[in-house]
């Protein structure tokens, strides 16, 4: 379970601050598929840089399963999110020189998993992702949905509870949101892995099993 | 991974590595060549000075080196040279003597240099006899003479004609003979070309009246590089109240200093070579750094830590070096192998200024690894000091700002 409490996130506090989290307070429950939604810069991207630790809070903390997250060296943190924590861009943001497949079995690698293991577990990620006939594929022979694909596929590589996703269907036509909606609403289902998408997609708010609304850094709705 | 990322890296923008890699080369091969030119000449210069008059090493009577008198002389002895021999690097050794004296034809008289010596020892150390032009090489027995082909156009005199020497001889006697011309050879040192008379050993003793008498020993060696190994093992040997032993380098020290400083110029040379490339270098590896910030936000995003980071950065840039030293390496040892034997004979004003230095207008190269591991280290060396500053770039990224770059 994920307990934020009384996050703040100030940026620029020394010349013109800019409160991009006003005073969040919200559990996000294991196996959650949640969509946080809010006009552009409402701070979505802020609330999920700092709930996967790639930000710090002005103040406030996140107890992930009662442990502080932020409470880490850098480093420490590097790894924590190699192990625990998958991350989605907007942009896929694949390795250029990897292969679908290499991608995957990179954090894999990271995390010295054995080759006939990394091997085994990319195949069957991007058979679950759906294409598994492109492991030899580098990303740019791959169209945008099939990207973000692998990126899901690379984002579950280290077995995370938690995946946080920014606008991965911003860059999607219909069909490809569609079929990616549907295999991570099936992971989250059958892995029962946690999923917080920020979106401003109406797609993804529909697919959502819950919708958190922010506005101007607050959170103003939080439907189950 | 890590290194196959980094190979993969290297091809993202080929041309600019491309570029990279051949300005290395380029870098690598001109100082090379440059080395070797160099190591070359000194090398020819070494061989000049040992093999046409200097030897590689010399025993002498102590002091004689100091004070070159025509009394400073030592007693040959059948002991004495069995000590010398007795050395593994020792090749040869010959008895000389060498004296000072006026040559005098009707019309003219030059000051000329003496030296008495054994023809056959001479000839092994420094293949006298094929610098002949005209005329016969002596032997132990000729009480002839041979002159250099400077001297004999000086006087203008030919082979068969009368040549009077006139010196001081041993001990205050005089000395004058007359001497019929043997043969007549073109010194490659172009002073001993103008000055210098060959005789036997004995003809010299006795035109100096000190008979059995030497001023020096002169060394030849199987492998020059370890003249001063040898002559350490030597001094050892004789008796150092009596005799010194004194290889070419203190023999010629304003040589050794003209070599070393010559050297020294010349490695600021390619260090200036390198420090340019280096630049170049330095911009694209930063370039390539600075271009790729997203992706090294997203590395560390999904768990790589900044070390393994930094290490793809080194690898790629000793890629870079590595291809570039190696094709360098692939490239220019043959073309070293190939001016080494095929060394340049210069012409002309060029040649004729070498000769007046006292050189073989030849230009000589090395081909020798020691000139050219330093440049692969060097160079590989430039490379890691060229990725410091985009690893550090690297260390300062926010992941965040990277990422949203
Ligand atoms: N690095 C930053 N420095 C200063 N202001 C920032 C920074 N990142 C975001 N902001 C500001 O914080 C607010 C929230 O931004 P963001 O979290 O990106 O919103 P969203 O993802 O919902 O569009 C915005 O006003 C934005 O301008
Ligand atoms: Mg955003």
């Amino acid at each position: 379970m994920i307990e934020i409490k009384n996050l703040v996130k100030t940026y620029n506090a020394d010349t013109i601050p800019v409160q991009a989290l006003d005073h969040v307070e919200l559990k996000i429950e294991e196996g959650e598929f949640t969509a946080v939604v809010g006009p552009s810069g409402c701070g979505k991207t802020t609330f999920l840089n700092i709930l996967g630790g790639l930000d710090t809070p002005s103040s406030g903390s996140i107890l992930i399963d009662g442990t502080d997250l932020h409470n880490r060296s850098s480093a420490d943190m590097i790894t924590y999110r190699r192990d625990n924590i998958g991350f989605v861009f907007q942009d896929y943001s694949l390795m250029p020189v990897l292969t679908a497949e290499e991608n995957v079995e990179f954090i894999m690698e990271l995390q010295s998993r054995p080759k006939a293991e990394r091997a085994a577990r990319s195949k069957e990620l991007l058979e679950a992702v759906g294409i598994g006939d492109k492991g030899k594929q580098f990303p740019t022979k791959l169209s945008g949905g099939q990207q973000q694909r692998v990126a899901v596929a690379r984002a579950l590589a280290s077995k995370p509870k938690l995946i946080l996703a920014d606008e991965p269907t911003a860059n999607l036509d219909s069909k490809a949101t569609s079929d990616l909606l549907d295999i991570m609403r099936h992971l989250n289902e059958k892995e029962n892995i946690t999923f917080v998408i920020a979106t401003h997609d109406q797609r993804v708010m529909d697919r959502a099993k819950r919708v958190i609304k922010f506005d101007d850094g607050k959170i103003i709705d939080t439907q189950l | 991974m890590i290194t196959k990322i980094a190979w993969r890296n290297l091809w993202r923008n080929k041309r600019r590595t491309i570029t990279s890699i051949s300005s290395i080369f380029f870098a690598v091969i001109l100082a090379i060549l440059m080395r070797s030119l160099q190591e070359g000449s000194y090398g020819q210069m070494i061989d000049t000075a040992a093999r046409f008059y200097l030897g590689y090493a010399q025993v002498h009577q102590n002091g004689f080196w100091e004070d070159k008198s025509i009394n400073n002389l030592m007693t040959d002895s059948e002991e004495k040279r069995k000590k010398i021999l007795s050395d593994q690097n020792i090749k040869g050794a010959f008895g000389r003597l060498e004296t000072y004296a006026m040559a005098a034809t009707d019309t003219l008289t030059k000051g000329v240099m003496i030296v008495g010596t054994e023809p056959e020892g001479e000839d092994q150390l420094s293949k006298l006899s094929l610098k002949m032009t005209k005329g016969k090489y002596l032997s132990s027995e000729s009480k002839n003479i041979i002159i250099g082909e400077g001297l004999a156009n000086y006087l203008g005199i030919n082979v068969n004609d009368t040549l009077a020497l006139l010196g001081q001889g041993y001990h205050g006697a005089s000395a004058a003979e007359l001497y019929k011309i043997q043969g007549i050879l073109k010194h490659p040192n172009p002073q001993m070309n103008n000055q210098v008379v060959y005789m036997s050993l004995p003809t010299v003793q006795y035109f100096v009246s000190a008979t059995n008498m030497l001023n020096s020993y002169i060394l030849n060696v199987h492998d020059n590089r370890l003249v001063d190994k040898t002559v350490e093992e030597l001094k050892t040997k004789l008796d150092l109240d009596t005799y010194e032993v004194m290889s070419w380098a203190e023999l010629s020290p304003e040589m050794v200093n003209l070599i070393n400083t010559d050297r020294e110029g010349g490695k600021l040379m390619t260090y200036i070579l390198y420090v340019v490339i280096a630049f170049g270098i330095f911009s694209t590896i930063l370039m390539m750094t600075i271009e790729r910030e997203r992706e090294f936000g997203i590395l560390i995003a999904v768990g790589m830590v900044r070390r393994k980071i930094y290490s793809m950065l080194l690898q790629e840039s000793l890629f870079i070096g590595m291809i570039g030293i190696a094709s360098s390496i692939i490239a220019g040892f043959p073309i070293l192998l190939y001016m080494e034997n095929h060394p340049i004979h210069l012409e002309g004003a060029q040649g004729e200024a070498m000769a007046k230095m006292g050189m073989e207008p030849i230009l000589r190269f090395t081909a020798s690894l020691d000139i050219i591991w330093p440049q692969a280290v060097l160079m590989a060396v430039i490379m890691v000091i060229c990725t410091i500053y985009p690893i550090i770039h690297v260390a300062r990224l926010k992941t965040v700002e990277a990422i949203h770059s």
